[in-house]
């Protein structure tokens, strides 16, 4: 066990925690022999695929070949990564289990058209059952598959609106249960960190396509599901913000409550013309409750690219967008003095209250 | 030095709590997991000053934006010039604040990169684009030196890598003639890159080394030697097989370095993933024609045996070296 683990181990044994450091037990791999890893499983389905489809002619003309390989390879995988674990068949488990889901949708294609919300929601199901299997890249990779069929599946029912909210939701109850059950901790992150890369691809989606899909799946945007959408990520703020304020116990008076509802308000008003801003927002204060700092790179990069974007497509001119920018700076250079004041603060104070001495 | 996030899930994944009663929660508190009022406070400040400062900073370059055209030369000259100078003064006023100064050395040599585009622009000098990278990174070598900045030293590489690229594009050569052919500005890279980072690696030892920026330059050495080896693999006859003893020898040196005198496990991961690259293309380029079912199939196992076999080397070389620390 590294110096910097048996540190917190003896800061929890003086705070009365049994914590058993005597079995020895390997490093974690760090996160780009992780990427190693899968990369060679992603590229490894494809081949399979290949493979596949040379060895049985007419077997992506055929809608019962199909389904009957993807089922069989899919059992496969599950098998891999339930019973018969090593590094090696963990591999080999993702890669099966990448070719049997694309053979899966492939026979799914060819009785429902993908212009159909029920193709998408047949996939969010699949993505869903699969969800059980107990391997956390397995499950990380399925989690981002299951929140873009889920986002395609609303957007061909009309209600696309809502794809980020709800994803941004789940998001929050996922992050918040992360560190509260010894059991669930594993799952909790596989879940999050999947579902924050299908929020970021919903946003490019949302900002950069919507025509797009809209006229695929035939249906209209209106403004009044828009603004129920982002009333729905506006409560998601408020309820996070509700319970962090709660779990942490911190005493907020009248004046700061004023002034948290005044910001949120601002803020959602500027998320109805920056999309995303809110759901940003929402994930840096996650990131920060659990101090994780990838997380944090997702927050701040949906941060950047919500109000890089706006600007971007923003039908005006360079003056106006200047001036824009300028009124923004001001009141966020406002906000951070008007903050100051509330909550003076003072360094190296570690009490978990906000409250401000009269 | 992992966070203490990072410490806690490892304890978590090695089950210490396993025999506890303790809820899991408790256990976060007492390891002093969750962020304090002060934390939050510094928090909420640096965040709304960061984004009120870059709305402003962005407000004045579409301002400047608008008005680029009305400047006139002098104007733009003056606004450059004038910022170039802010940010040198900045620096000689704030130099024992280390991350003030820093920035604004930052700031000043990416300015004078752009005063020179903007020479370029309004007087037409009709410098070739290589020239201006050269010239960049020659100007901005006694700012380097002084800052001892990673970031400068980055740009600066950069710079020089730019203008070579840019140099063999125009001329299909480099030096003179003395590297003519394909791949010429990619020998460049690699034996420049590599250079830079020996002698960096070389003086950092007795410092802080800058694991990032040394990454940077390794993974830019490492995919212009791959690229020249994957070269080799696809077609022998427009390379000679000595690319292959060089690359032989390039990774027998990143194992040495990075294995048994300064331990960087993410360079080790490079070169296993260069090597997989290179052992895959051979593969393939072997069965390209035989039966394309069994050769898929081949492809596929070979590729996971190889990176299950590299993830597992990997992992017994970090415990290696992780009992060897404790």
């Amino acid at each position: 066990m590294s110096n910097a683990s048996m540190d917190l181990a003896e800061r929890l044994r003086a705070a009365g925690i049994t914590v058993n450091t005597d079995a020895s037990s390997e490093p974690e791999n760090p996160w780009y022999v992780k990427a190693l890893l899968a990369l060679s499983a992603w590229l490894a389905s494809l081949f399979l695929l290949v493979a596949m489809g040379a060895a049985l002619a007419g077997l992506f003309d055929s809608r019962l070949a199909l389904t009957i390989c993807g089922l069989l390879l899919l059992a496969a995988a599950v098998l891999l990564l339930t019973r018969w674990r090593n590094d090696f068949n963990d591999n080999l488990g993702l890669a099966l289990s990448l070719a049997g889901q694309v053979l899966v949708v492939f026979a799914l294609n060819k009785g429902v058209d993908p212009d159909e919300a029920s193709f998408w929601w047949s996939v969010c199901g699949l993505q869903a059952v699969l969800l059980a299997v107990p391997n956390f890249f397995h499950r990380a990779v399925v989690a981002a598959f299951a929140g873009g069929a889920f986002a395609l599946a609303l957007m061909a029912s009309g209600w696309g609106h809502f794809a980020g909210s709800v994803l941004i939701a789940l998001l929050a109850f996922v992050w918040l249960a992360e560190l509260t059950r010894l059991r669930s901790v594993s799952l909790c992150q596989a879940l999050g960190y999947g579902l924050a890369v299908s929020l970021l691809v919903v946003q490019y989606l949302r900002r950069w396509q919507l025509s797009e899909l809209e006229s695929a799946f035939a249906v209209q945007s209106s403004a009044a599901g828009a603004l129920a959408a982002e009333c729905l990520t506006l409560l998601v703020l408020c309820c996070v913000l509700g319970v962090l304020i709660k779990r942490q116990q911190f005493v907020v008076s009248m004046g700061q409550w004023a002034f948290l509802a005044v910001f949120i308000a601002l803020l959602g008003a500027a998320s109805w013309q920056a999309y995303g801003l809110l759901q940003a927002v929402v994930l840096l204060l996650l990131a920060f409750y659990g101090q994780n700092r990838l997380l944090f790179g997702v927050a701040a990069t949906a941060l950047l690219l919500s109000l890089s974007s706006y600007y971007y497509l923003l039908d005006t001119t360079l003056l106006i967008k200047s001036m824009t920018l300028l009124l923004l700076g001001i009141l966020l250079l406002g906000a951070r003095a008007l903050f100051c004041y509330l909550w003076p603060g003072t360094k190296g104070d570690d009490t978990h209250a906000l409250e401000v001495e009269p | 030095m992992p966070t203490r996030r990072q410490q806690l899930l490892q304890l978590l994944r090695r089950r210490a709590f396993a025999a506890n009663d303790t809820p899991l929660p408790d256990i976060i508190s007492a390891a002093g997991l969750r962020p304090s009022a002060s934390d939050w406070h510094h928090f909420a400040d640096r965040l709304l000053l960061l984004l009120g400062a870059l709305s402003l900073v962005f407000s004045l370059l579409f301002f400047i934006a608008y008005n680029w055209v009305e400047l006139g030369r002098m104007g733009r000259f003056a606004l450059v010039e004038i910022a170039l100078v802010g940010a040198v003064g900045l620096y000689c006023w704030q130099h024992r604040r280390r991350w003030v100064a820093a920035l604004a050395l930052l700031s000043a040599s990416v300015l004078l990169g752009v005063l020179m585009a903007l020479f370029g622009q309004v007087y037409q000098t009709g410098a070739d684009p290589w020239q201006l990278f050269f010239n960049w990174a020659l100007l901005i070598t006694p700012w380097v030196i002084v800052a001892r900045l990673p970031a400068l030293w980055l740009l600066w590489i950069a710079l020089i890598n730019v203008s070579a690229v840019l140099y063999y594009s125009t001329f299909f050569s480099l030096f003179g003639g003395l590297l003519v052919g394909e791949g010429s500005e990619r020998w460049f890279m690699f034996v420049f890159n590599g250079l830079a980072l020996a002698i960096w690696e070389w003086l950092a030892r007795r410092r802080e080394r800058p694991e990032w920026a040394l990454r940077i330059v390794a993974i830019a050495a490492g995919f212009a030697m791959t690229s020249l080896a994957l070269e080799w693999v696809l077609s022998p006859a427009s390379t000679s097989a000595l690319v292959l003893l060089i690359y032989a020898g390039a990774l027998a040196a990143t194992y040495w370095v990075y294995r048994y005198w300064q331990f960087d496990l993410m360079l080790l991961a490079g070169g296993c993933m260069s090597v997989i690259m290179v052992l895959q293309c051979l593969l393939f380029k072997a069965i390209a024609d035989t039966a394309e079912a069994a050769g898929m199939s081949l492809l596929a196992m070979s590729l996971l045996g190889m990176g299950t076999g590299a993830a597992l080397w990997l992992k017994q070389v970090n415990a290696k070296e992780q009992a060897r620390h404790e």
